[in-house]
């Protein structure tokens, strides 16, 4: 009776497990959309710049699967190339931050100290500092274009990354393997570099992949208001606010297949996120 | 409260000569928040281990023994006093690499947490490996076939050694904790509480085994517990630490059975037994207390 229901108990949290149609689907989605920029230039139909006079604005069609734009660039074609920069710019962002944050995070968790005051003092600062006004600044000083924007935030989500590795690491460095590795000879660097950090990465990844997310949304905005991607780049933000001008004639399709991808990338990337934090979380 | 496998504790006679771990005016005190006096954990601490000898340190809760353990092996620093394991001084500022690693062969140490003193990420066999390739003891091969050696000395089987801690019971982690402590050939290994988190069964073998282990490896034992029958077991001397300070000294059978100072005789009629009275047990402490 016990073994039978505990079986039944195992196969129904086995099944849960397998079960995650959501996760599955968004995970498959982002696979899918990684293969897409990978592929692009193939895949494309025309190339993304191609400007044709004689066809703006117009409606999906056989040869323009999505229609075109206000140059009669194919719709398509800018849409599938447009995920390098829409993907690559983020990335990059967050391995800058991540680099940077994780670092000093570590730092400040394991050696208290006048790199935690000041962790602290930059954290509050950034948190009562309107972001997109920090970042405007720094484009405003260095001038406006792609990697500027990705620069001025990583630099702005450094100081978020950092805040949340030191909570953890904090926690981490209270567990009592830490001091047997103290007692072992280990020195901080390995301790803190070779043996925390791996067992922080579970923890780490989920927020790291919602924080993903949350970077593509700010690069497109960047874009979308000027600072960011500039033409001919078909950026997804940037796609979304020159096809602006379509609307009022009537013409969505410019504006809306971008707003959409970037809508269905971030919500894709937000799910693999929480459910990553979950599982791993629950594993450790 | 003997058993027949660790009689040989009480018979076992230290080496004569020179001692392995020599502690003197060992002293230690904690600042409190302001306006709070500062908590003296160690006050004046003074013993000898010799090899193969196993030291008892008992005392009751917040009496010092962890900050005692803890100093011995390093994590915690003295305010005063000297200690000296195999004649090197442990106080003395020791930089780089190689004094870190000799000093860290001078002194292991067991924890008293079977769950979290073990990385989690590694298993038994890789944290054995890398205890001994970090102290540069042998190549990848030699550290293997040795780590194989390590879990038969702490009875553990091969297939257990493939296994992370979270697969392991209490009893198999501090087998695992012991053995890495031991991948380091230590001249003193201190163990803090190291079987209070365990059943009294698993007890009895781990204690089997540290007796074991001293006296095939010859190594010096700290073993600290506030389980006086624990210690009666496996402690030759013990050390009875009140406050920071030791109250009496002397061979376990003695102390146990004839206890001298007012504070080790508390201690020990204060163990549960038959016709044990909680309530007996706080009026005498509290009588002890305002006698002091
Ligand atoms: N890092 C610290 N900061 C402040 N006070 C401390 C610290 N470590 C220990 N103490 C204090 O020193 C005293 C001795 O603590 P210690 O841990 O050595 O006792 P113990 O004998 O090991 O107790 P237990 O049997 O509960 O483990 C206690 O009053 C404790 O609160
Ligand atoms: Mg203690």
């Amino acid at each position: 009776m016990t073994t039978t229901a505990t079986g039944a108990l195992l196969r129904r949290d086995g099944l849960a497990r397998r079960r995650d149609p959501l996760y599955a689907v968004s995970l498959a989605f982002l696979g899918l959309v990684v293969l897409v920029a990978a592929f692009a230039p193939l895949l494309a139909p025309y190339p993304p710049d191609a400007i044709d006079f004689t066809a703006i604005w117009g409606s999906p069609s056989p040869a323009h699967l999505l229609g075109t734009d206000q140059l009669g660039r194919d719709l398509f074609s800018r849409l599938l190339l447009g995920t390098r920069e829409s993907l690559i710019g983020p990335l990059a962002l967050l391995a800058g931050a991540t680099v940077i944050g994780v670092a000093i995070g570590l730092v400040a968790a394991w050696n208290g100290g006048w790199v935690d005051v000041l962790l602290a003092r930059i954290t509050d600062v950034m948190f009562a500092f309107p972001g997109l006004l920090f970042v405007v600044l720094v484009i405003a000083v260095f001038g406006k274009g792609p990697w500027t924007a990705v620069v001025a935030l990583a630099l702005a989500y450094a100081p978020v990354i950092a805040k949340f590795t030191r909570s953890i690491a904090l926690s981490e460095l209270a567990r009592p393997y830490v001091d047997a590795y103290r007692v072992q000879g280990a020195s901080a660097v390995h301790i803190a570099v070779r043996r925390v950090l791996p067992n922080m990465t579970p923890a780490l990844l989920g927020y790291l992949v919602v924080l993903f997310g949350e970077g593509l949304m700010s690069l497109a905005t960047l874009s979308y208001l000027g600072f960011g991607a500039q033409p001919p780049s078909s950026e997804w933000g940037l796609m979304v606010q020159e096809g602006q001008d379509g609307i009022v004639l009537g013409h969505f399709a410019p504006t809306l297949v971008p707003g959409l991808a970037i809508a269905a990338v971030v919500v894709a990337v937000n799910i693999v996120g929480v459910r990553l934090s979950e599982r791993l979380g629950a594993r450790a | 409260m003997s058993t027949p496998e660790t009689a040989s504790a009480t018979a076992f006679a230290p080496a004569p000569g020179p001692a392995l771990v020599e502690a003197a005016g060992l002293r230690r005190a904690f600042r409190m928040p302001k306006g709070q006096d500062p908590v003296v954990a160690a006050n004046d601490v003074s013993f000898r281990i010799a090899a193969g000898e196993v030291l008892g340190l008992v005392g009751e809760s917040g009496s010092g023994k962890s900050t005692i353990a803890r100093m011995l092996v390093g994590l915690e620093r003295a305010d005063a006093g000297s200690l000296r394991i195999a004649g090197a001084d442990r106080f003395a500022p020791a930089r780089g690499r190689a004094a870190r690693l000799a000093r860290a062969r001078q002194a292991q140490m067991v924890f008293q947490d079977p769950y979290g003193s073990l990385d989690r990420r590694l298993s038994v066999q890789q944290a054995l490996v890398a205890a001994m390739r970090l102290h540069g003891l042998a190549d990848r091969e030699g550290a293997r076939r040795r780590a194989g050696e390590l879990l038969d000395r702490v009875r553990l089987t091969v297939e257990q050694g493939a296994l992370r801690p979270h697969q392991l019971s209490g009893g198999q982690r501090q087998r695992v904790a012991i053995a890495r402590a031991l991948a380091v050939s230590p001249t003193l290994l201190v163990l803090d509480e190291a079987v209070s988190a365990l059943d009294v069964s698993v007890q009895a073998q781990i204690l089997e085994l540290v007796d074991e282990i001293r006296r095939d490896e010859g190594i010096a034992v700290l073993f600290v517990s506030h389980d006086l029958a624990v210690v009666d077991e496996i402690a030759d001397r013990v050390l009875v630490l009140y406050r920071g300070d030791v109250v009496e000294e002397g061979a376990a059978s003695a102390v146990f059975r004839a206890p001298e100072h007012p504070y080790t005789r508390l201690l020990v009629s204060s163990v549960p037994g038959p016709g044990w009275d909680p309530h007996e047990v706080i009026a005498r402490r509290r009588e002890f207390d305002a006698a002091r």
